[in-house]
């Protein structure tokens, strides 16, 4: 049987024979450095055996960016448990799916994950609460010398959930080798990422683009990382990249907008190198105006939770606004048309990938996989892009999904929510552009005795924004006397499009 | 006559930002370090764009940044 690296050790080893005092981490006034993170990982990993958790087993991690989250994913990747890492903003119903449809073992979170503690509560399970004082002792008393698992190259490590084209979240699953080879691929090759670098991702490790960013990069090169629980605002980004001299700043197009409109103090960016921009397209009038006002580039690149990370990029030197980039080895594409033919350059097609990190199925989903893992190892990534001179250009989805500060968005998911309320008989969800970037727009046709107009709007927004994600929440509202419907009544949502 | 200050804390007011924040805006100051969201700040966009007829989609992302920013930009548009 062949045997593959551990990535926990993979990512650890170099830096401990390297520089183990060297400060892997750093949040607020805290600091952890290399040789910590290894004794505190082996010690989770150790409290995981002795709790009946066995290499396999899924363990859900519902918790801010912070030492103790990478204390459990590393403790998990070491046992051979398959960390679930899951975005801690989710209500109840979202929870309960998904650690039904992972059967999570255990759940590592935190006291006010309400949400995931209440969807817990109702099944059996370990329960681990990284900042409860009692874990704590728990944690410092587990044993550091833990022998860690050999994985086979085919074992999953990781979990990530993203969502489906019907709103229902669908589990995406990594091997150990996936964060070594995409560090290698994008950190490595593109970024020229080393040990003097100092990273922050406004992107949180929940996300495939976080995790790669604030995780497995900075460990892969022996980098030290900036780590901020929560959402930070664009002063608290430009506080922390002053404070601790980052040098390479993840962040997805909308943060950058932000960054935009806050900063009088361009001296604050004065340690960066590189910018790096995922998650969606970054708007080509974007990319310049913070080019000229900062004079540092933004790399635009795009990924996927499939991908883990990004596999086309713009390179340092060589930023092509409004495109993604070009190529990241030793990844390959093809664009094809709805047949699956090749198709010539400048005309947009099916982009398909193939690679080393990509998800060999989906969880539970045999259906979805064969659609989107197809033979030969290719992955239909479900976005239409046009190639230039070996640039990608984004031209949209095959399907309604839409991204949204870097979210998936499922109209099928807000308007089932609008549905839910006395005043809409029906509805549709699209998109439009507010300064380049896509936000969702409802259009709504209202049950009798309701009135079209402000207060009826606000009063939608804030229902909408009560049982969803913010990102979700539509900026706008329209009336409309009817939707356009095909003649099997199913709503038309590109006729509603206001942008591409 | 040119559009005021005023005008624009009504519509914002209309779309729901508490009256709290909106009375306590500097109109110097960039509105997303003043209780503004980056959810607040989209819908404001577009309800200034039905309110006043103006087109916001392809603005730049530094134009916008304070309340005085968006009063400039709206009397601009009326004249040409």
């Amino acid at each position: 049987m062949s045997l593959s690296p551990n990535a926990a050790l993979a990512l650890l080893k170099p830096n401990l024979e390297r520089h183990p005092d060297k400060v892997a981490i750093i949040t607020g006034e805290r600091t952890v450095s290399y040789r910590r993170l290894d004794e505190q990982s082996s010690r989770f990993g150790s409290l995981l055996c002795t709790s009946c958790i066995s290499a396999g087993d899924r363990v859900a991690i519902v918790a801010n960016d912070s030492p103790e989250y990478f204390f459990a994913l590393l403790g998990c990747l070491k046992a051979g448990a398959v960390a679930v890492l899951l975005n801690p903003g989710l209500g109840v119903d979202d929870y309960d799916f998904i650690f039904r449809d992972a059967g999570a073992s255990a759940l590592v979170t935190e006291t006010t994950a309400t949400a995931a503690l209440q969807a817990q509560s109702k099944r059996p399970g370990l329960t681990l609460l990284l900042d409860d004082p009692e874990f704590a002792g728990r944690l410092s008393s587990a044993q550091a010398g833990f022998p860690s698992h050999t994985p086979s190259p085919d074992d999953i490590a990781l979990l990530l959930y993203s969502s489906g084209s019907t709103g229902t979240p669908k589990g995406v699953p990594h091997r150990h080798g996936d964060f070594l080879s995409t560090a290698d691929a994008f950190a490595g090759s593109v970024l020229a990422m080393s040990e003097r670098d100092v990273v922050f991702s406004a992107s949180k490790l929940f996300f495939a683009y976080g995790l790669g960013n604030s995780f497995s990069f900075p460990l892969r090169f022996g980098a030290t990382v900036v780590l901020f629980p929560g959402k930070p605002d664009s002063a608290e980004v430009l506080r922390l990249i002053s404070r601790h001299s980052v040098t390479i700043l993840f962040g997805v197009p909308v943060a950058y907008t932000m960054l935009l409109k806050t900063m009088d103090d361009r001296n604050a960016l004065s340690s960066l190198r590189l910018c790096v921009s995922a998650g969606e397209s970054l708007p080509a009038p974007l990319c310049r105006e913070w080019t000229e006002t900062t004079g540092i580039e933004i790399l635009d690149g795009i990924g996927s939770t499939e991908a883990l990370h990004i596999y086309i990029s713009n390179r340092p030197g060589a930023v092509r606004p409004g495109s993604a980039g070009i190529l990241v080895p030793p990844f390959e594409v093809r664009l094809v048309d709805d047949e699956g033919r090749s198709i010539p350059p400048g005309t947009p097609g099916h982009l398909l990938l193939r690679g080393p990190s990509i998800a060999p199925f989906y969880w539970n989903s045999p259906e979805k996989s064969a659609e989107t893992m197809l033979q030969g190892g290719w992955l239909r990534t479900g976005d239409i892009f046009l190639e230039e001179d070996g640039f990608f250009f984004y031209q949209g989805r095959g399907d309604d999904l839409f991204k949204v500060d870097a979210h998936w968005v499922s109209p099928v998911r807000i308007e089932s929510t609008l549905l839910e309320h006395p005043a809409v008989m029906e509805c549709a969800v699209s998109r439009r552009k507010v300064e380049h970037l896509v936000r969702p727009i409802a259009f709504a046709v209202l049950n009798p005795g309701y009135e079209p107009g402000p207060k009826l709007e606000r009063e939608l927004r804030r229902f909408v924004a009560g049982k969803l994600p913010a990102y979700m929440c539509p900026v706008q509202v329209e009336w409309v006397d009817e939707l356009p419907k095909t003649a099997t009544g199913k709503v038309q949502r590109f006729l509603l499009r206001q942008c591409g | 006559m040119p559009l005021q200050l005023m005008d624009i804390c009504a519509l914002m007011d209309e779309i729901g930002i508490e009256r709290e924040i909106i009375d306590a805006i500097d109109p110097d100051a960039p509105l997303l370090t003043q209780g503004i969201d980056s959810i607040d700040f989209p819908a404001l966009a577009i309800a200034v764009e039905k309110k006043f007829g103006v087109d916001i989609s392809d603005t730049s992302a530094a134009k916008l940044r304070t309340l005085n920013d968006f009063v400039r930009f709206i009397n601009e548009k009326a004249v040409t």
